[in-house]
């Protein structure tokens, strides 16, 4: 409007001038007429004044008259307005007037009404999603709207860069346009939104704590698009190792509060986030520090389990003596925190079936859970694993009674590790050994160890004493795998003889068909023993010659002594395969380099 | 027939109602910075709990045992 006065005034002064212009005659004000007297025709009087009577209605006037000599005739004065041309200016004068006030109808009525139509037309199909069309009509009619939609017109352009995918121009035009309105929240959000999308962070978080500090973050998602910011900021702190400002940006996450979930539970505070990382770093006297100030200033449950985490983790570490209770009793306390109900020992299950379709219904079991409760119940099973080891190391620290059955201590040990078990091969390996070393004395405590080891074995582990112990109790039961066979053999007769079996049948034209039997099949096959297999298979004879003892009768001393000869057959048997074996490398170190071919070295 | 009635006009406020919801991707690298420094996940690893570790322990409790059988 403010616009529309001044322009309005200018054509009304100007309409006014002209019609000022258009009623002043052109020649000046119009010179009083004189009398005129009309001479007979054919009649002249020369110039000079003379005296003139005039008479008619009974009376008689003299007076005086002057004839101008004939000069030559000045310019002819103007002449005076006539009557007619009167009418034709004042019907000028109205088509001019009424020609401006059209123009000035149409320029300030029906061109912005017009304007305005098409402004909302091109708003109503960017709304609709005709994002090119609506911004290039945008484009064009945005300088001449006024300025109130104007600013409108901008955002509408900027909103259709944005979903065109037109990112630079849009951030460009939102920047200029945020710079100009500060205060005009929706342009900020959609900045902020935009450098959001763009991953920049850091240019979004000013835009929005400008929202915040104005208490505007009600405008659209505002709020939770901060939160956002927020979070990835302090995910990059993490990164950068910024531990301090993650923690402070985490806190507000936390105060913002639309991803207070998604902030883990141990970076909700700075003194968690400080001491994790002091116990990474191994300073220890600071991560006590935290954790035992952040003991004593929270009561919240799951800030409390983590400070005690924290300092049983950093006695671990600290490993001075008598350090052990002390863990046990945290551990114990956080457990108790976390859950309340979960038993601190069950009874040992024992190693998986390995069916792996049950080990798969398991594991489907365990990843159809909430997130939260599969970190929870892994968190427990760690503390579980931690307290188990730290009660083992306790009762190591401690002397041991001679009299302490060591069944008992692998079992109380067990039922420690048991609330530990899960997809992790830890409590098989220390159960499995404790038993193999401590119980593995009778024949089941030795199955059971090899299972809990294997178990373990399956889960990952590959330590050399669990590989040693899995490949001695394999090479044993091949053992007498391989001597049940040799019995048989002898029981059945010499390899590569026929064993009795179903008489041959005729075949289905009358010829009896050859009949390989498992000997011959084995014979073909199975390559000569070996000297180590051959005194392996002495040392289990002799073995079971001692096992079955008496049993045997008045045989034993013969067998006994059979099972002598045939050991010391075999240890000659060594060391003649030793003597060939030393002289076949003497040889080889003799002229080894010459058997190859020349210039070529042998391949790796 | 009478015109299709054209509705109130979108306001800067109804157009940002049409972008979607802000949502927090964390990418994988950053979750496992996260969880690095995450005191609940890293029991066993400040702990340095390991295979060979727990062999050890058992080691020496084993010896224990032992001398304690030898007395």
């Amino acid at each position: 409007m403010a616009r529309l006065l001044p322009r309005t005034l200018i054509a009304a002064g100007l309409v006014a001038g002209l019609a000022m212009l258009a009623a002043v005659p052109a020649g000046g004000a119009p010179a009083p007429p004189g009398p005129t007297v009309q001479l007979a025709p054919g009649t002249s009087v020369p110039p000079g004044r003379y005296e003139v009577v005039l008479r008619g209605g009974g009376r008689e006037i003299t007076t005086t008259a002057t004839v101008v000599a004939a000069t030559p005739s000045p310019p002819a004065p103007p002449e005076p307005p006539s009557d007619t041309v009167t009418p034709l200016v004042i019907v000028a004068l109205a088509l001019l007037l009424l020609g401006i006030a059209g123009y000035l109808v149409n320029v300030n009525v029906r061109v912005p009404v017009l304007r305005s139509r098409r402004y909302e037309d091109l708003v109503r199909s960017l709304a609709d999603g005709s994002y090119p069309d609506a911004v290039a009509g945008l484009t064009r009619l945005e300088a001449d709207l006024p300025r109130r939609i104007q600013t409108r017109a901008r955002f509408h352009i900027c909103f259709g860069l944005y979903q065109m995918g037109e990112f630079d121009e849009a951030e460009f035009r939102l920047t200029t346009l945020h710079r100009e309105e500060p205060a005009d929240t929706e342009v900020a959000y959609l900045l902020a939104y935009l450098r959001v999308k763009r991953r920049d962070h850091d240019g979004a978080a000013p835009v929005l704590a400008a929202m915040e500090d104005a208490g505007r973050l009600d405008v659209a998602h505002a709020r939770r698009l901060y939160g956002v910011v927020l979070f990835q900021q302090a995910t990059q702190a993490v990164t950068d190792g910024r531990i301090e400002a993650a923690a402070e940006l985490f806190d507000h996450v936390e105060r913002l509060g639309d991803f207070r979930d998604r902030v883990p539970v141990d970076l909700r505070s700075r003194h968690v986030v400080i001491g994790a990382r002091a116990l990474l770093d191994r300073d220890l006297p600071a991560a006590r520090d935290q954790f035992t100030e952040l003991e004593r200033s929270t009561s919240d449950p799951d800030l409390r389990a983590s400070a005690k985490i924290g300092q049983a983790l950093t006695a671990w570490l600290e490993n001075r003596p008598g350090t052990g209770k002390e863990m046990v009793q945290l551990l114990t306390e956080c457990l108790r925190l976390l859950n309340p109900d979960e038993p601190l020992r069950r009874v040992w299950p024992g190693p998986p079936d390995g069916d792996p379709a049950t080990q798969l219904e398991a594991l489907a079991g365990e990843s159809a859970r909430p997130e939260v409760e599969r970190d929870l119940r892994q968190t427990m099973r760690d503390l579980h694993l931690l307290r188990s080891l730290a009660l083992m190391r306790l009762w190591a620290e401690r002397d041991v009674d001679a009299n302490t059955d060591a069944g008992h201590f692998v079992a109380a040990c067990a039922q420690r590790f048991a609330c530990a078990v899960g997809s992790i091969a830890d409590p098989y390996l220390v159960v499995g050994l404790l038993r193999y070393h401590l119980a593995g004395g009778s024949p089941e405590g030795r199955q059971q160890a090899h299972a809990e080891l294997h178990a373990a074995h399956t889960l990952g582990v590959r330590i050399p004493e669990v590989l040693h112990i899995l490949r001695e109790d394999d090479a044993q039961r091949r053992r007498l795998d391989d001597y049940t066979t040799f019995l048989h053999q002898l029981a059945t007769g010499a390899p590569g003889t026929r064993r009795p079996g179903r008489p041959p049948s005729r075949g289905r034209f009358g010829r009896v068909p050859d009949q390989d039997s498992a000997a011959d099949v084995e014979a073909a096959t199975r390559p000569p023993p070996t000297v180590a297999e051959l005194s392996e298979r002495a040392e289990l004879l002799a073995a079971r010659v001692r096992t079955l003892g008496h049993d045997l009768g008045p045989e034993f001393a013969m067998a006994a002594a059979a099972a002598e000869q045939l050991a010391q057959a075999n240890a000659l048997l060594a060391r003649q395969a030793k003597t060939v074996a030393d002289g076949e490398t003497a040889l080889l170190a003799l002229i080894g380099g010459q058997l190859l071919p020349d210039g070529k070295e042998p391949r790796e | 027939m009478s015109p299709v009635p054209a509705g109130p006009l979108p306001d800067p406020a109804a157009m940002l109602r049409l972008l979607p919801v802000p949502t927090l991707e964390v990418d994988d690298e950053a979750g496992d910075d996260l969880r690095r420094i995450e005191l609940r996940r890293a029991i066993l690893d400040i702990a340095e709990v390991s295979h060979k570790q727990e062999a050890e322990a058992v080691r020496d409790v084993v010896e224990r045992f032992r001398r304690a059988a030898g007395r």
